[in-house]
């Protein structure tokens, strides 16, 4: 097998996608510091990782001098950190390296890959929406020198505002499901009961899943980015709900060439339902038997420093450069996938 | 049982009581949600081709298959040619149907005829083969325009990719399951 590095070393071709690779980042970085953003460099090693039930973090042990050990975790998104230091600065970003256990080598996945994340104080998602259309437009310009991004065989029109389906909608018209009318999952599974699924989960979110990406995704419009907004509340742990008692939160996720780009929110800022919600993820986490990972009390700390209202972001760096540069394979982007390192 | 995270391409399973081949899978997942398995699966009785997204995880009936060894004769236009070792009799299968397989083996290659409930659908041939270059384009020191990697023609008549330093005459090995060179043979 010849490995990236060395088709990098013999390829003109392989070498020019690492230079764009380079000239991305460093266009993601002018973007920014331009709208008046500070750039943050935050631990990759914590003692708290994401609470979230769904990911899978790299657990590691370290010693210090005295022989003593501790046990860490390395990050699935720089989140936790920035939003610690969001009382402090009004508008920050980072570019970090982030690890994410169970996931496949290749494809649009890899196990370590870069997370662009932005946040906005005294804002919200409806701001971020507008950073995320303005940022990709501004890289294909610079990049493809055009409006149109030609990518997976289709020609995006990037021209802003870009068109937003909200969830609800987005499963009244595609997939014929209110899902005000499927909070509950048993009346979720009787919904879905004649669809073929084929699933035993007990859990609400696989099936929101299943609908979604066997009845949603492949329907979604590719020939234009797409913005998917408001999730249903079992969606959306770190996300603010749009009024006290609404189903929906604050959250949207952003659809390029039929590929999810970005994961955006209203944060929530309210401290102790947001310790509430940790707790709830920590109790799913031991009922699926994954690791249980100590709440992250600084966070809930910071939270409650009356936080105004924000937005926030993470965005999937190599698959931004993947479709900037229309290459459909992660493993045909790094110089060093997973693949290569792992795989003999 | 089968699970997702067994999943190959070519697998055949049995959903709703039709045996499906396994024509591409992708993990998926969306990072709010659990792990998911996007297949596109082939309808062995109908042909037909669907896209479904499957739970990672979840479990599915493997079809039972009869596998007779036999070896490879040759293809025609229409047809490729197969003697059954135990009947001694000769088989044909559809080219369609054989076509991204037969281009790794040459004549008297062993292989297995599959057959699901008596009715014969495919032909599975070695994972690793062994092919001789016949055209290979020279190669001088110091050409980097190619990646490190040239396309040269084997005895089947399939062109594939290959280092530089692969010379015309010489065997290599292939898998088939990939498609990729993977060494040199001698």
């Amino acid at each position: 097998m010849v490995k990236n590095w060395e088709k990098i070393s013999l390829n003109p071709e392989f070498r020019k996608i690492q230079i764009k690779r380079g000239e991305i980042l460093n266009l993601i970085r002018e973007f920014f510091v331009k709208k008046g953003f500070l750039e943050c460099q935050t631990p990759t090693l914590v003692k708290s990782a994401d609470e979230s039930p769904y990911l899978s973090p790299f657990k590691t042990f370290f010693k210090d001098e005295n022989n003593k050990t501790y046990c860490g975790y390395l990050i699935t998104s720089p989140e936790y950190s920035l939003k610690k230091l969001l009382p402090s600065f009004n508008k920050i970003f980072e570019l970090a390296r982030v690890f994410r256990g169970n996931e496949s080598f290749g494809g649009n996945h890899n196990p370590e890959f870069t997370m662009l994340e932005w946040y906005r104080k005294d804002s919200s998602y409806l701001q971020i929406m507008k950073d995320t259309e303005e940022l990709i437009l501004f890289l294909n310009k610079k990049i493809n020198h055009s409006n149109y991004l030609k990518c997976r065989g289709e020609k995006i029109n990037l021209k802003t505002p870009w068109k937003r389906l909200s969830v609800k909608e987005a499963f009244l018209n595609f997939a014929k499901i209110n899902l005000d009318e499927v909070k509950n999952i048993e009346d979720f599974k009787k919904k879905i009961k004649n669809r073929q699924y084929f699933t035993q989960s007990n859990d609400w979110n696989d099936l929101f899943y299943l609908v979604f990406l066997n009845e949603i995704e492949p329907r979604i419009p590719k020939d234009k980015p797409i913005i998917i907004y408001d999730y249903p509340l079992p969606q959306a742990a770190l996300a603010k709900k749009k009024t006290k008692n609404s189903f929906y939160a604050e959250r949207f996720e952003v659809f390029i060439a039929g590929m999810e780009l970005a994961n955006a929110f209203s944060e929530l800022t309210d401290a102790k339902e947001q310790f509430k919600r940790f707790k709830e993820e920590k109790i799913l986490r031991k009922n699926m038997k994954k690791d249980i990972i100590p709440i992250d009390k600084d966070l809930i700390k910071a939270l409650e420093l009356n936080l105004p209202p924000c937005g926030g972001i993470a965005l999937g760096v190599e698959r931004l450069q993947m479709l900037l540069l229309d290459i459909s394979d992660i493993n045909d982007l790094l110089p060093f996938p997973a693949k290569d390192l792992f795989n003999e | 049982m089968i699970s997702t995270t067994q999943f190959k391409n070519g697998m055949i399973l049995k959903i709703d009581d039709q045996p499906w081949m396994i024509a591409e899978h992708q993990f998926v997942s969306p990072g709010k949600g659990g792990a998911f398995t996007r297949v596109k699966i082939k309808n062995l009785k109908t042909g037909k081709f669907v896209e479904r997204t499957f739970k990672s995880g979840e479990e599915f009936d493997e079809v039972e298959l009869d596998r007779k060894p036999a070896v490879y004769l040759y293809s025609d236009r229409r047809n490729s040619v197969f003697l059954e070792k135990s009947t001694n009799q000769r088989i044909s299968l559809p080219l369609e149907s054989t076509q991204d397989k037969i281009q790794y083996i040459k004549p008297n290659t062993e292989v297995n005829l599959v057959y699901i409930e008596g009715k014969l659908i495919s032909v599975d041939i070695p994972i690793k083969v062994e092919l001789k270059v016949i055209e290979a384009p020279p190669s001088f020191k110091g050409d980097t325009a190619t990646g490190g990697l040239k396309k040269v023609k084997l005895e089947t008549g399939l062109e594939i990719n290959v280092p530089v330093f692969i010379e015309a005459g010489e065997v290599i090995r292939i898998n088939t399951e990939t498609g990729e060179y993977v060494e040199r043979a001698n």
